[in-house]
């Protein structure tokens, strides 16, 4: 397996906004993301390992590099770098993820830990990270490389603090949000602000202002996805109720039980399909209302999301301007899961 | 939806509009809310604010609402020290100069009125209350009160406790030593407050001062019946409590101080070794409680505030045992249930002063 798996020409796309696969893709390079022949070969199984992590996965937040840099105008090599690192951490966080969750599938397939022990998994999960940093220290920006390992460290304490929340069926949205915050905001952030180091721009101002942005698209994603182990808008045809199963309340899940009194949301765990979670809120109609109020919620995210791409348009260079057009949509494809109009 | 939510703004901290979106002296009809504060406590600092008009600012009948601004709901930690001077003073048949003591005791009220005003207003204009969902009284962030005014009537409080001290001090020259005491507590206070008199370390011995030993004494000087060993022991026991409802504060917003950088001896300890250092102090307070019953109490109540006190220490050490996450809903539950185990013991204290009097009289 020599060549590279994953490319980032957008074929994956379907599958996360139907018909929209040029959004941001268009004029789109080869990215070799993944190529066996950054490992050592004297690591087979390390390779094989890889070979399978990297195989269909939907490279979204390469894709976001992506877009940065061809508004940004970043060098073809310091393109490549910061995508190989953002999906490099993105997968390490995939093989430590599954094994603390017990999960048994990752993209349709048996997950590393079980196909390679959970000691592999680790230590492949370990080792990914740690290219990472050989890869850009010896690119030399001293702040992407402190940057990107405060990002790890994030990542890090978010699935520490998920784990404690495991079984904890009193939770509130609010906090959930930190944990996303830390595990899931963290990697957008770093897509928006990463291309910008890179190029030694460091306003304060256009930086808080991107990790704002990162931060509300990546809590619109978790909250998308977590709407999708309700069964809403799941055109990708997702397993459903897998996070209430294994007893983990999900964003949604803590909004919609939110006037549940504990013992209800203790018999939560029970649940095993979502006709037994309707029941348990109220009904299948009392379920869509609270999927209205969760988006009406969720709808004024997208507008601070707006506002700040107005800000956002005071930083950039006349020639950069045409990055907001492509990052407006952003929120459609991620929140609602469907085709800007 | 846009008209419900009003227009959004962000602004940085090198704005120069900021100070006026954040303290609300930008408009006479608009009012700024602060929905996202990003970089708090740095030169960076960035608030998005929704601009709303005051004519659609949903606000509560003005009793709650006042209720809020002024925080009453934490002036038992004042009233109950006062009340416990005050009642002994009265079974004792010592209140020799109720006038001066009324006079004190309003002075105290003002004053706590006016510690949190100021501290809401500075925890709000630091960031602190902003990036607490919960924090603070929200009266500001809720648009019913702006921050300058928040400030405005702090100093007007300030003053009227002052005025109402005046008397104290012109009877009894000793009360001098405590004002002094004060007036050096609070300039230390203003000078190197940043964050807020909770979130500063010395701030916990503030607190333990000026909510016990400190305020005992000088209601005590104020009745006119000389200072005596029973009022200094109240005020170890409620200074004790204050310090123990401060930490009890800081536990439970833990992650966020820490993330936000915002330093007190909680965040210092971490989770774990906080959950050790408020046994330790739930501990100390529960001892103080009945040493003060031991040495002035009826038999009775020695043994009531004996049982209940074991109960009490089982209880929270069994809630402490219990938490394994900092942000899970067992802290949530944890603090509801201390809360409510403090205050009744407090309450039952407070029953014990009305039995002395019943009995008594």
């Amino acid at each position: 397996m020599d060549q590279a798996v994953l490319d980032i020409k957008g074929q994956n796309l379907k599958s996360m906004a139907p018909q929209n696969s040029d959004l941001i893709t268009q004029s789109c390079m080869d990215l070799k993301i993944y190529d066996s022949k950054d490992f050592p070969a004297y690591l087979p199984k390390l390779n094989t390992l890889y070979d399978d992590l990297f195989s269909g996965g939907k490279g979204f937040r390469a894709k976001l590099i992506h877009l940065f840099s061809t508004h940004l105008n970043v060098p073809a090599k310091s393109e490549q770098l910061l995508g190989q690192t953002i999906e490099f951490i993105h997968n390490a966080s995939l093989l430590h993820d599954d094994l603390v969750d017990r999960s048994h599938l990752r993209r349709g397939k048996t997950a590393a830990w079980l196909r390679f022990t959970p000691e592999y998994a680790v230590l492949a999960g370990d080792y990914l990270l740690a290219r990472v940093m050989v890869n850009l220290s010896s690119f030399g920006n001293i702040k992407l490389v402190q940057y990107t390992a405060q990002v790890i460290s994030d990542l890090l304490e978010g699935e520490w603090l998920q784990d404690s929340l495991v079984g904890d069926m009193g939770l509130e949205l609010s906090q959930l949000d930190r944990v996303h915050n830390l595990k899931t905001a963290s990697l957008f952030k770093w897509c928006f602000r990463s291309p910008f180091i890179l190029l030694e721009r460091y306003e304060p101002q256009l930086h808080t202002t991107l990790e704002e942005m990162g931060t509300l698209l990546g809590q619109l994603f978790q909250r998308s996805d977590d709407l999708l182990d309700f069964n809403v808008r799941n055109n990708e045809g997702k397993a459903i109720l897998g996070d209430l199963k294994s007893g983990y309340l999900n964003s949604f899940g803590a909004f919609a039980t939110k006037e549940l009194s504990l013992q209800q949301k203790m018999n939560l765990r029970k649940i095993k399909t979502l006709e037994e979670f309707y029941d348990a809120i109220g009904g299948v109609q009392e379920f869509g209302k609270k999927v209205e109020e969760f988006d009406e919620l969720n709808r004024f995210l997208i507008q601070l999301y707006q506002h700040h791409l107005k800000t956002l348009s005071h930083y950039l260079k006349d020639d950069e301007k045409s990055l907001l057009g492509k990052l407006e949509p952003l929120t459609e494809i991620l929140y609602w899961r469907r085709n800007p109009s | 939806m846009s008209e419900m939510i009003g227009s959004l703004i962000t602004v940085s901290r090198k704005d120069p509009k900021f100070q006026d979106y954040l303290l609300g002296r930008f408009s006479k009809t608009e009012r700024a809310l602060p929905i996202r504060s990003l970089n708090v406590n740095t030169e960076a600092e960035q608030i998005t604010f929704r601009v709303v008009p005051m004519t659609k600012i949903e606000k509560p009948n003005a009793l709650i609402r006042w209720a809020q601004i002024l925080k009453l709901h934490n002036f038992y930690l004042v009233a109950l020290p006062i009340f416990a001077v005050l009642m002994k003073n009265w079974v004792d048949e010592t209140l020799f100069d109720v006038p001066t003591a009324l006079a004190s005791v309003f002075a105290c009220l003002f004053l706590m009125a006016a510690v949190n005003l100021r501290n809401d207003f500075l925890d709000y204009s630091s960031g602190l209350d902003r990036v607490h969902p919960n924090s603070g009284s929200q009266a500001i962030q809720k648009g019913w009160i702006t921050a300058s005014k928040v400030k405005t009537l702090s100093s007007i409080f300030l003053l009227l406790g002052i005025l109402f001290g005046l008397p104290a001090l012109y009877f009894d020259h000793q009360v001098i030593y405590l004002v002094g005491g004060l007036a050096v507590l609070g300039i230390a206070g203003l000078t190197s407050y940043k964050m807020g008199l909770k979130y500063r370390r010395w701030s916990e011995i503030t607190a333990f001062l000026l909510l016990g030993p400190l305020l005992t004494t000088g209601i005590q000087m104020s009745t006119g019946s000389g200072l005596d060993f029973e009022s200094i022991m109240i005020g170890l026991v409620t200074g004790w409590y204050a310090v123990f409802y401060l930490h009890l504060k800081n536990f439970e917003q833990l992650m966020v101080n820490h993330q936000a950088d915002f330093k007190n001896t909680i965040t210092w300890l971490g989770f774990e070794k906080g959950k050790k250092l408020l046994l330790a102090w739930w501990v100390i307070f529960l001892a103080l409680f009945g040493i003060y019953h031991y040495y002035f109490s009826a038999m009775i109540w020695n043994a009531i505030i004996f049982t209940t006190s074991l109960c009490a220490l089982g209880l929270f050490y069994f809630q402490l045992r219990q938490l394994t996450s900092p942000v899970g809903s067992g802290m949530k539950t944890m603090i509801e249930i201390i809360r409510k185990l403090s205050l009744s013991l407090l309450g039952l204290w407070v029953l014990e002063f009305f039995w002395y009097l019943w009995i008594l009289k």
